[in-house]
């Protein structure tokens, strides 16, 4: 077991979090990971039937990457082939093992780690349970602006499949964005303070350099100009592009296609007015409208 | 940075205050009284009390000094009861006019003399007493200009005011467009002018308060449920309107979990804010613990207790290693602050909407270590609501009041005074 403690970035998809997670990983004492999904599943035999579950086609592929990437120096068909074939000789192994040979791998650095899905209650535990002394970042984005990110995803997906059952989808939005950010907030609550800290995703990205700086001194790491300008090009990560075609993802497409730091804070939303995503407008309950204020938006 | 958040106790330097007890007692009236305000007056301490016994006069605002040398208390003033249609009918139930204090404070004018300026919460409308020795009252309530109700304080040969409207169902009713300021130079003659633009140009911002004067400025900490409280300051030059200036806003970007700053005061260069949603307002369910912020003289704003976070100016990391709550989440509103001079004194509570209960004070002599006060709370201290918190050398007022029966619908006034070993 390390004693390198990664930094996990928790959020609902969505929410900037390729951009922000390859970003910090920059850092020369970081190493940014892709989306691994670690944190969801107990065991690697659980983590390999993963995308045999509906919606979880392309789980494997940002580990895959990984591995290929940190035992074999390059990420091919035949590592992404090989790795595979060492998943299934260690399909025994916990996830916390596996977990803490990934960190083992990239010591002296530390892994920063941002798989979506981990915003469930007993997911932020099985990564509390992994490493205690990890650090948590909350990240958040405009409850509108995700929603509309998050619509446009999956409604584009769900009619590329044949099934636009928009309607439905549209009115899980506002809850799925309570739902883990509630979850989220009641984790760090329970943690000392400094071992969680949250990030509003629009502030980070209208002055990125302001904001990298304190994640650095946060984590008590340097923070000279020159790691700081490192952490702006995260398109010299090994996992801002495409992959070999049997592990081509593992990030958001977009990010893929254009994996740079673009610097400027993003189009303002409002919390007031009917969202665009529902077929019969309404505005945001009250649920969300406190959460979101808690949060530091209006 | 989790390992430094964690002081152990033993670091912290220990100077005791030992308090001594004061019962409150009107000569002739019977029942328990709750103390709301407090101030010192010519070497002499006033307290404005409301009566919490049964009976037609039971809720009276009375105005009480004390004698020290004698140790007795005496009424000074007291409010009036009258009938529903204002006439003392046989038969018709009589209720109060007043239905206490919100505020005392002294105002001096160019020449030094001071004036006792009083606030009262009516049903009707704002009320200001004004007394020139402390035996004599002037009550301001004709003319129909707005007049001050909520926290006053004298700066610049100004006597300002947060005004509001009247009481309902206890909850002071909100100014349209945001809060309003008023300021006047002689409040006998009237005069009130409007000292900001309303809510400061924010609709959200709907209450004051709190004052203070640093460093030439008077600081003014306006509440927001929506966005976290704002600090705003000016120095009151020309004429009212005064030209403000935003120190603080976003509950210093802990949002609405900073809705309002209840205390302030200065003490070692630094002007140091309590955050926590004061008594008389609505609060959320998931309120967070207190916080304790202070602004340096430059500008810049540092987190004394509270959540670490990302800023505008930089990270923010408690400089007392204290988070939220002095690390009790469960302690919600720092609701008072005094400064002797040599220490800072803290009062925090734990707010829930259903309850108020287990305070705890605090002292620190470098604005950084703090320590807990053991209080004389003559039993649990979940049945105390420190309510007036006053700091002079080597000495510590404490005003408030207490539950008196089993039940905790009675409740009795206490003075506690301390000596501090600084």
């Amino acid at each position: 077991m390390t004693d390198r403690q990664p930094l996990f970035i928790l959020c609902p998809g969505r929410s900037f979090s390729s951009v922000v997670c390859t970003t910090i990983g920059q850092h020369p004492e970081l190493y940014g990971l892709p989306e691994i999904y670690l944190g969801i599943v107990d065991t690697v035999d659980e983590w390999l039937r993963l995308p045999s579950q509906p919606g979880r086609k392309h789980m494997n592929q940002g580990l895959l990457r990984v591995l290929a990437e940190l035992q074999h120096g390059e990420q091919t068909e035949d590592t992404v082939r090989e790795v595979r074939a060492w998943l299934r000789q260690h399909r025994h192994w916990t996830t916390t093992r596996l977990f803490h040979d990934l960190a083992e791998r990239v010591a002296p650095r530390q892994l920063v780690d941002k798989s979506p899905t981990q915003g469930k209650p007993e997911n932020l535990r099985r990564l509390l349970k992994m490493f205690p002394q990890a650090f948590f970042l909350h990240l958040t984005r405009h409850p509108r602006s995700t929603g509309n990110s998050f619509y446009r995803a999956k409604s584009a997906r769900a009619l590329l499949q044949g099934h636009p059952d928009l309607n439905r989808l549209a009115n899980l939005i506002e809850d799925h964005w309570i739902m883990i950010h509630a979850n989220i907030l009641g984790f760090t609550a329970s943690l000392p303070p400094g071992q969680a800290m949250r990030l509003l995703g629009e502030d980070f990205l209208a002055e990125p350099a302001l904001y990298l700086r304190q994640i650095a001194e946060w984590l008590n790491l340097r923070t000279d100009d020159d790691a700081i300008e490192a952490m702006q090009h995260p398109e010299t990560s090994p996992y801002a592009r495409f992959g070999p075609v049997n592990a081509r993802h593992g990030n958001n497409r977009g990010f893929l296609e254009e994996p740079f730091l673009k610097a400027g804070r993003p189009s303002p939303a409002s919390l007031a007015g009917p969202l665009e995503w529902l077929p019969q407008p309404r505005g945001f309950g009250p649920k969300m409208l406190r959460l979101a204020r808690q949060l530091g938006y209006q | 940075m989790m390992t430094e958040l964690r002081s152990p106790e033993a670091m912290t330097p220990s100077h005791a205050v030992a308090f001594n007890t004061l019962a409150v007692s009107i000569p002739g009236v019977a029942g328990g009284q709750r103390l709301q305000a407090a101030a010192f007056f010519r070497k002499r301490l006033y307290v404005g009390v409301l009566g919490d016994g049964g009976g037609d006069r039971s809720r009276i605002a009375r105005l009480l000094r004390y004698y020290p040398g004698a140790e007795r208390w005496e009424a000074v003033f007291e409010t009036s009861v009258a009938t529903p249609d204002g006439s003392r009918q046989r038969g018709r139930r009589p209720f109060p006019l007043e239905l206490g204090w919100r505020a005392i404070t002294v105002m001096p004018d160019q020449q030094g003399r001071e004036t006792l300026c009083l606030s009262l919460l009516c049903a009707r409308q704002p009320r200001l007493l004004l007394s020139d020795d402390g035996e004599r009252f002037e009550a301001l309530t004709d003319g129909g200009e707005p007049r001050p109700f909520g926290p006053l304080h004298a700066f610049q040969g100004w006597l300002f005011g947060a005004l509001a409207g009247a009481m309902s169902d206890g909850i002071a009713e909100k100014s349209e467009g945001g809060a309003i300021l008023h300021a006047s130079r002689d409040p006998r003659a009237g005069g009130w002018l409007a000292a900001n633009v309303p809510g400061f140009g924010d609709p959200h911002n709907q209450v004051i308060h709190s004052f203070q004067v640093f460093q030439g400025w008077l600081y003014a900490a306006v509440g927001n449920p929506f966005a976290g409280f704002q600090l705003w300051r000016t120095q009151a030059r020309g004429e009212p309107p005064f030209d403000w200036d935003r120190v603080l806003e976003q509950g210093a970007q802990r949002y609405s979990f900073n809705a309002a700053a209840p205390a302030m005061a200065v003490f070692q260069d630094a002007l140091y804010i309590g955050t926590g949603v004061p008594m008389g307002e609505p609060l959320l369910e998931d309120a967070a613990g207190c916080e304790l912020i202070r602004v340096l003289p430059d500008g810049r704003w540092e987190l004394v207790t509270g959540q670490p976070r990302f800023s505008p100016i930089g990270l923010q990391v408690p400089v007392s290693t204290r988070g939220p709550g002095f690390d009790d989440p469960a302690q919600t509103v720092l609701s008072c602050l005094a400064s002797s001079g040599d220490a800072l004194y803290a009062a925090t509570l734990a707010r829930t909407p259903e309850a108020v209960s287990g305070f705890k004070l605090w002292q620190t002599v470098d604005g950084e270590q703090w320590r807990p006060i053991a209080a004389p709370t003559d039993g649990p201290s979940a049945a105390c609501l420190p309510r007036v918190l006053m700091a002079l050398p080597k000495f510590l007022f404490v005003g408030g009041d207490r539950c008196s029966d089993p039940t905790g619908d009675r409740r009795e006034a206490f003075v506690w005074f301390g000596k501090s070993e600084i």
